[in-house]
């Protein structure tokens, strides 16, 4: 059933990958990087296996269509009336009038285009070097597109339009009249002429018109012809005034006697020898009979098979139902020489007519380099139940099968991704793990686009892809010592374990530098504090840091007292912690409980410990410094532990005496 | 419609292995001179934004962490170690915008290590390492702001007789982790060839904490060069895909059984293309699992996809030649690096395939 093939083969030059073999590595999309290499079984003996051609990578795409300006601008517009589809599916839509408004909808975006790229093409110089590549493009694409309608309106008409008793022969022809129009044109430039029959197309326009049925400007033509008034074109001018015409309001039978009984006229006409006076008078004649010879040898005027079959139906079978077409095929393609003469879309043309949807579809997907046709065509035809019969029931599959691989061509772009979205809610069975997959490989260059993606994972509940890509960004800013962005992110994930690392680097900054960071983040933290012990911490020690630039000395030390004996600070912390007392204490006004200022003599005591045993704080081999540094760093942190303890001890005294005082007064 | 871009890539040697970062934006390409390098996709060309040498030997692999770790990468060597490397943002000395350090180097190896591979995302911070000697190692960071100390799971050794050739880990997270591991035999050629199972799969057994041998693949005795799960896209089963002397694809189904506590897999062979007369070497799978690349021997690249009626088939074969490169135009393809369609679109008789 397959005529046409289904592989291709391309091939890539490059003498590595003859010489040794290849390997291939996906990328994204379609995309695959190809280079020459070798087994390793071959490479035991390791650096003697130089190869004296340069490596190259061969970086393969396929399917590049949709980066193509213009079919991308058909996958946005055909957006909404794919969108209008579903939404008629839902409500139960089966009328297939509803439908064909929607085909044609599909076809007048590809007609808007087609023109679209006519005038493009109309203002591309063709001589200027530089414009012509830009021209070979255009002018591929509007052949692309062009037969895509055309094969889209041919399935349109027998599959929407029609039914199989109805005749064909009037849409079909209609169908050929939309997209060959060259005898029509012809017609307008020869009537202008002063005398239409020097026109050395005349005739053959004449004769075009003829295979195309379009016989009011056959006999407009004629008419003007010089003679016109001779015996010959005056007999064929009426017989042509009379001819019958196809119409509902007449039964095929009955058009078929009358048809029958007009031929029947003519051919004695011609067998008389009246129309033997001008010999192209009679070979018309002959064309309008249906005489087979004349008809072959006049073929080429049609252009193609299928215009061919116009003619053959018209003066052969004017009565012809739906499903008779397929009995003219193969005369038509054998007048066009054969099979072999076909092109791809033919082989999809062939199949529409012989109404075998299924390789329709199929060739669609093998012959064009994108997944746009083959995917909304399918889907219409799904929703009008004509995929689903007797002999094939996996319309369901099938659709989504397509829809599938066209969302996921979109999202190998960097834009088009958002239109692949509403494609895959479409898809019942994957489309939701597909756009997890794919939501997370989509690239994201900056916090605009996260936020665009993110959006997209909260309309569509994928939790999962909203935390990784938070995870990313986190992660990404947390590298580039950007922690307050980093932060953020995290926490927009309730990520705990994130948001430790994070918090705890902006502590080790502070350490080393002094400066806080991230503070609009920690000012407000509210609830998302309790996260992880990190972050309650430095929410706690960011409110120290604003008592103290407050001058609120004494809730200052209530503050950090807490934090010690709450095991709320971690232990690493606490020398940077008791540090920060020291200012704190200097201040001779300030006082507190005696209990707080009997716990901080407790954790100075605890901390210089620490300071004997080289633990937390002072875990230098943490540290990463050198030998030197680390003496260095010990003498401070000596120094600032004695200062600590002097000024401890002094608080200590000054808070017991201010007690005193108190009670004295009291006692007084 | 195909087109091929060629870039120079550089390496003074064979490229034994290349690379995509997770958004398909970034590789990294590895070769026998030691060398790692990067690239970066800017304004659609590719450019080497860091080229260093790694090893002390042919660096065989490389892999790209989940960017939810930053970025990373892991290599492994002919020089039997496997190293970890971080890029470091920042201006460096010569002006580039990041430089890449050596976080860790794994040295448990005695031999080549001959493949290794992060973990999926969900397993957290984990990457594997297969060697020459026969084993599978797997190692774990704590965090990633610790990359420098990676503590050994586990190692295990599917046979005696066997080196390890590569090794994947399975996407699914419905299921217990897999890693299938591919052997080839350490015994001398003129030696017989053992007929045991090329093909092992492990899972990690939650309970255990362990690493325990499920399924040998008793079909494949050859040589197995690669090996790839598909990604899952949460299908209840598991693709393989195997090179070895033909290309085979299984499905791995786990069934639990209600009596037994332990769950026992159903591995089916879907396919095993004997057509395929030279050797595959490599297998690999886009993004939805949905198509798969095999290469090979012969230079060429075969694309097998799986329809909704019919089962996996070839539908396209690009082939390397090196033929039809003349001198000259060897020379036109360095002056020129635009883009260069393979086949004009649509033109006659051609079918692009889909």
């Amino acid at each position: 059933m397959d005529q046409a093939p289904e592989k291709t083969e391309a091939v890539i030059a490059d003498p590595v990958l003859a010489q040794f073999g290849s390997a291939a590595s996906w990328s994204y999309g379609n995309e695959l990087i190809v280079f020459g290499s070798k087994s390793r079984d071959d490479l035991i003996d390791d650096g003697t296996n130089r190869s004296t051609v340069s490596p190259k990578l061969h970086a393969v795409k396929w399917n590049t269509d949709i980066y193509a300006t213009n079919l991308r601008k058909i996958l946005n517009e055909s957006h909404g009336t794919f969108l209008e589809a579903q939404e008629m599916a839902k409500d139960k839509q089966t009328d297939t009038t509803a439908y064909l408004k929607i085909s044609r909808g599909y076809r007048s975006i590809l007609k808007a285009n087609i023109e679209c790229i006519r005038d493009d093409l109309e203002n591309t110089p063709a001589m200027e070097n530089e414009s012509q590549d830009l021209r070979k493009t255009l002018e591929s694409e509007l052949q692309m597109i062009e037969i895509i309608e055309l094969i889209w309106h041919l399935t349109e008409i027998l599959y929407l339009q029609s039914s199989t008793s109805d005749c064909i022969v009037p849409v079909y022809q209609n169908w050929i009249w939309s997209h060959f129009q060259e005898p029509l044109t012809w017609t307008q430039h020869i009537l202008q002429q002063p005398i239409p029959e020097k026109d050395a197309r005349y005739w053959d326009t004449v004769y075009g018109l003829v295979l195309q049925g379009r016989t009011q400007l056959v006999f407009r033509l004629l008419s003007s012809h010089s003679h016109a008034n001779n015996y010959a074109f005056k007999t064929i001018l009426h017989l042509i005034s009379i001819m019958p015409e196809f119409s509902k309001s007449r039964t095929p039978g009955e058009f078929d006697s009358e048809w029958r009984m007009w031929k029947t006229q003519l051919s004695n006409l011609i067998s008389q020898g009246q129309l033997s006076s001008c010999k192209n008078v009679e070979l018309l004649a002959k064309l309008l009979i249906g005489d087979e010879e004349t008809l072959r040898t006049h073929s080429e005027l049609c252009d193609t098979w299928y215009g061919y079959l116009l003619a053959v139906l018209l003066y052969k079978r004017p009565t012809a139902k739906l499903i008779e077409l397929q009995n003219f095929t193969q005369e038509c393609i054998d007048t066009f020489g054969g099979e072999t003469q076909l092109e791809n879309w033919d082989f999809i043309l062939l199949a529409a007519i012989d109404l075998d949807l299924l390789k329709t579809i199929k060739l669609c997907s093998s012959s064009f380099s994108n997944w746009w046709f083959p995917a909304h065509l399918t889907d219409l035809l799904f929703h009008t139940g004509r995929l689903d019969n007797e002999k094939m029931k996996y319309g369901e599959r099938l659709r989504e099968f397509l829809l599938l691989d066209y969302a996921s061509s979109l999202f190998s772009h960097e834009s088009l991704w958002q239109v692949g979205v509403a494609y895959l809610d479409e898809c019942k069975v994957y489309g939701k793990r597909y756009l997890q997959r794919l939501l997370e490989n989509i690239p994201i260059q900056s916090e605009y686009k996260a936020r665009k993606v993110l959006r997209v994972c909260q309309d569509k509940g994928i939790t999962d892809s909203y935390q990784v890509i938070c995870r990313i960004m986190s992660t990404k800013s947390l590298k580039s010592q950007r922690y307050s962005n980093a932060l953020n992110w995290a926490l927009l994930c309730n990520d705990g374990k994130l948001s430790a690392l994070i918090s705890d680097q902006i502590m080790r900054e502070y350490e080393k530098t002094g400066k806080f960071t991230a503070k609009d983040v920690l000012s407000n933290l509210g609830k998302r504090m309790l996260l992880c012990p990190e972050l309650t911490f430095l929410g706690k020690y960011y409110e120290f840091h604003e008592l103290y630039s407050n001058k609120q000395f004494g809730e200052c030390i209530s503050l950090i007292v807490q934090l010690l004996s709450s095991n709320i600070a971690p232990r690493k912390y606490w020398f940077t912690l008791m540090k920060d007392i020291g200012p704190v204490l200097k201040e001779t006004h300030v006082q507190s409980t005696i209990f707080e200022a009997k716990q901080l003599v407790h954790f100075a005591a605890e901390l210089r410990i620490d300071f004997q045993l080289q633990k937390e704080s002072f875990d230098y081999k943490r540290s990463g410094l050198a030998a030197r540094d680390i003496r260095t760093l010990k003498e401070t942190q000596k120094t600032v532990l004695e200062t600590l303890n002097t000024l401890i001890s002094e608080y200590n005294v000054r808070c017991v005496e201010s007690v005193k005082e108190n009670t004295d007064d009291m006692d007084m | 419609m195909y087109t091929d871009k060629v870039i120079e890539a550089e390496h003074l040697d064979l490229i034994h292995d290349v690379a995509y970062d997770f958004h398909g934006r970034r590789m990294a390409t590895c070769s026998s001179d030691q060398t790692v390098k990067i690239w970066d996709l800017e304004d659609g060309e590719w450019k080497c934004t860091a080229s260093w040498k790694t090893h002390n030997g042919s660096v065989w692999r490389v892999a790209w962490a989940h960017p939810e770790f930053g970025q990373l990468i892991a290599t492994c060597s002919f020089d039997r170690t496997a190293a970890v490397w971080e890029e470091m943002p920042g201006e460096s000395k010569d002006g580039k915008k990041s430089h890449w350090i050596k976080r860790c180097s794994l040295v448990d190896s005695r031999t080549s290590v001959t493949d290794v591979k992060f973990a999926p995302r969900h397993l957290g911070l984990q990457l594997a390492t297969c060697s020459q000697d026969g084993y599978i190692r797997i190692y774990e960071a704590q965090d990633i702001m610790s990359l420098g100390s990676w503590t050994k799971h586990d190692d295990v050794a599917p046979s005696a007789n066997l080196s390890c050739s590569c090794l994947s880990w399975s996407s699914s997270r419905v299921h217990p982790p897999m890693i299938a591991v591919g052997c080839y035999d350490s015994n001398l050629p003129n030696q017989p060839a053992s007929k045991e199972a090329h093909v092992i799969l492990y899972e990690y057994g939650q309970g255990s904490r362990k690493w325990m041998k499920v399924e040998a693949f008793s079909t494949i005795t050859e040589t197995v060069r690669d090996v790839s799960f598909a990604p899952n896209l949460g299908r209840n089963y598991h693709t393989l895909a195997v090179a070895s002397k033909h290309l085979y694809i299984f499905s791995i189904k786990p069934i639990k059984k209600d009596s037994v506590a332990k769950a026992s897999l159903e591995v089916k062979q879907l396919v095993c293309f004997e057509e395929y007369t030279s050797k595959v070497w490599r297998v690999c799978w886009n993004v939805t699992g949905t198509i798969l690349a095999s290469s090979g021997e012969d230079g060429c690249v075969k694309l097998w996809k799986a329809n909704y009626l019919s089962p996996w088939k070839c539908i396209a074969t690009l082939k390397g030649d090196g033929m039809r490169l003349s001198s000259v135009d060897y020379m036109n393809d360095h002056g020129d690096k635009r883009s260069k369609s393979l086949y004009p679109p649509l033109s006659k008789n051609q079918v692009p395939w889909h």
